[in-house]
């Protein structure tokens, strides 16, 4: 239930859904999605083989792959949690930004997932909650996309 | 991650800021970012300034929509239900400030974060400015902040030589401006598509084509070049929780984030208020700032800050500083107006304000914060002896109050600012005056002499001339000027009364 008002909440952001089966379908749409761009890419367990061209310069990457530690579906949100194989420049310098959602980690509301993060202990240096892509509307209210973050947002659960 | 974009062992300099010399400002000495606080003119001259402004007629048309849009009173029932949530756990905070206060300072410092709690504004942008020079730094990137603005940061670090750059785009736009912000959450709401076409073209020192995409991807090269390369992130905070040490900061364009983690040196400002009990509270408190401010759910981004960067972490900062001040707001506590440190500057009641809109948003109350809250807060910060007139600038019509997400009674704290004000008054003309009446009027044959006296005048003087009289003038600049001829005669009801004065009557 709560997956599917997920990825209703996450389309009507502008955020890119896909939907698949089991890890080895998600490292196959990936690959896909990331082609031959410059990746950033975040430890994740399960889904490492990924063959992936990493940038020179992390400010010239064109993608970056995270995984989410928690999600909500009533706010198309997902929380990142930034440690040390996942810096906080992955899901900020590309201009297009891949998260790996488990199912099984998708909750119904904003509420329980901050109660999710607010549970760790310690709490971790940094965790960014997401909800679209990055944006401004101060020229006159008109939607700009990609104002400092990325542009394009994909979300991609397993599960 | 200082890297930059100089050459080596060159002082890192700001790109975004380059060819702003080349821009021609033109605003009022009220609206500028150097207007020192409470150095402000006269509120009457200034608002009529405001008023008759070029261009404030279309400003004011967007303010309509947008407080037509967000700031209708109207509270759906999950809204409700969250606004008396979020109205509940600001009150909790309140009846604990200090407790709160000492367990968030405890937790923060137990995870690296050097605390400095200070008293006055000038001790909170100087501490700031010593983080600076201690590292030798030559430029921040800075996240939007009505604190940083309330304390005078940017003119401070920049006396000190260091190029600090705003990084929201509405915050750079009204930098570039020379302006300060003209409402809480859009810093440059008062220009319109060509104000920033125009602004922009000046700074690129060639014009620009009117297409938001087009402005908003030359600020991006800009202000990306200083995300490299700044040595020290300024942002603000909108809740910190006590009991895990974490400062949530929402935005939606990313340079927040950008701000906290790249450059090696962060440093975060916060006025007492900003602590909350639990980090849980932010599941009430991030959507019911967010609804209010914008009209979304959530913005795009929630940064939660716990501490500096840990071993094996490749970026967040390095040394993490917090800076908590006060400037007057804790003696408001156990008083009536400790009731606007609920406030979480969605900014919602400066929309809602027929004044405010009319004023085309808030220079024209020459404080860092305007609308309803500013005119509440603003008289009551630093040592509270400045901008003690600005609830004058309310029409009363409640309209704040209802559009406030966590009950603040902005309109009784108005009643009673002007009360205070006027308390404070010495007592001159005016209020001899109004003694003279009561005396009067307290006896039926004395009111019965003035309003004989009244009629013979209103025959005798012209109702041009009484207007223009010493004393009649202060009191009828901004009013209508009754026709006393027939003063203490008995209503005739309203299509009977004939022979209207010049000046006009009341509707
Ligand atoms: S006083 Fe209320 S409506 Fe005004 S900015 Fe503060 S929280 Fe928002």
């Amino acid at each position: 239930m709560s997956v599917e008002s997920f990825e209703a909440r996450l389309r009507a952001l502008g955020t890119e859904v896909e939907r698949v089966a089991d890890l080895a379908a998600c490292r196959a749409v990936v690959a896909e999605l990331v082609g031959t761009s410059r990746a950033l890419v975040d430890e994740i367990p399960g889904l490492d083989g990924l063959d992936l061209v990493p940038p020179k310069d992390p400010w010239d990457a064109e993608v970056g792959i995270s995984e989410a530690f928690s999600a909500a579906a009533d706010a198309g949100a997902v929380a990142l949690v930034q440690a040390a194989g996942s810096p906080r420049r992955t899901s900020l310098l590309p201009p297009h930004h891949i998260v790996v959602v488990r199912a099984g980690r998708i909750r119904g509301t904003y509420q329980e997932m901050v109660d999710d993060v607010a549970a760790l202990d310690p709490p971790p240096t940094g965790v960014q909650v997401v909800s679209g892509a990055s944006r401004s509307g101060d020229i006159e209210s008109a939607m700009i996309h990609g104002m400092h973050g990325p542009r394009r947002l994909t979300v991609v659960v397993v599960g | 991650m200082s890297t930059g974009t100089t050459a080596k062992g060159e002082e890192p300099r700001s790109t975004a800021m380059r060819g702003v010399a080349r821009v021609t400002r033109g605003h009022p000495v009220w609206s500028g970012s150097d207007l020192d606080p409470g150095q402000r003119p006269a509120l009457r001259p200034m608002t009529a300034e405001a008023v008759a402004r070029e261009g404030v007629g279309h400003t004011r048309q967007r303010l309509e929509v947008l407080g037509r849009e967000r700031a209708s009173g109207n509270w759906l029932p999950w809204e409700s239900e969250l606004r008396d949530r979020g109205a509940a756990i600001r009150r909790e905070t309140l009846r604990d400030l200090d407790g709160y206060l000492s367990r968030l300072a405890a937790q923060l410092e137990s995870r690296g974060v050097i605390v400095h709690r200070v008293s006055s504004a000038a001790q909170a942008r100087e501490a700031v400015g010593r983080i600076a020079t201690d590292h030798g730094v030559t430029l921040v990137a800075k996240s939007k902040s009505m604190a940083t603005e309330e304390i005078g940061l940017t003119a401070h670090l920049t006396t000190l030589g260091i190029d600090v750059v705003e990084t929201d785009l509405g915050e750079y736009i009204a930098q570039v401006a020379g302006e300060r912000p003209s409402h809480i959450v859009g810093p440059a709401l008062h220009m319109s598509r060509q104000d920033v076409t125009d602004l922009f073209s000046q700074l690129n020192g060639d014009p620009l084509p009117p297409d938001p995409d087009v402005l908003a991807s030359y600020a991006r090269e800009r202000l990306r070049a200083d995300f490299k390369a700044a040595q020290m992130g300024i942002c603000g905070v909108n809740f910190a929780a006590a009991d895990t040490g974490t400062l949530v900061v929402v935005s939606n364009e990313g340079n927040v984030d950008m701000v906290a983690s790249q450059p090696d040196l962060l440093v975060a400002v916060m006025p007492v208020e900003k602590v909350i009990p639990r980090l849980a509270d932010i599941g009430t408190l991030v959507p019911l700032l967010c609804t209010a401010a914008n009209k979304e759910f959530t913005t795009a981004y929630q940064t939660l800050l716990s501490g500096a960067r840990r071993p094996g972490e490749i970026d967040g900062p390095a040394e993490f500083h917090c800076v908590i001040f006060d400037n007057g707001r804790t003696a408001l506590l156990g008083t009536p107006e400790e009731e606007i440190l609920a406030c979480i500057r969605c900014g919602n009641c400066q929309f809602s304000c027929p004044v405010f809109r009319t004023l085309g948003g808030g220079h024209a109350y020459g404080t860092t914060y305007g609308g309803p809250v500013g005119a509440v807060l603003s008289p009551l910060l630093g040592e509270a002896t400045r901008d003690r007139d600005l609830p004058f600038l309310c029409s009363l019509c409640g309209a704040c109050a209802d559009a406030c997400p966590v009950k603040i009674p902005l309109d009784d704290l108005l009643v009673a600012g002007r009360a205070t004000y006027e308390a404070e008054q010495p007592r001159g003309v005016e209020s001899f005056g109004w003694t003279l009446w009561s005396r009067f009027w307290s006896t039926p044959a004395l009111y019965r002499a003035t309003r004989s006296a009244a009629r013979i005048a209103g025959r005798l003087i012209p109702a041009g001339v009484l207007g223009r009289l010493p004393v009649v003038r202060l009191w009828a600049s901004g009013r209508t000027v009754p026709d006393v001829s027939h003063a203490g005669d008995r209503p005739r009801g309203r299509s009977g009364s004939s022979g209207g004065s010049p000046e006009g009557e009341d509707r």
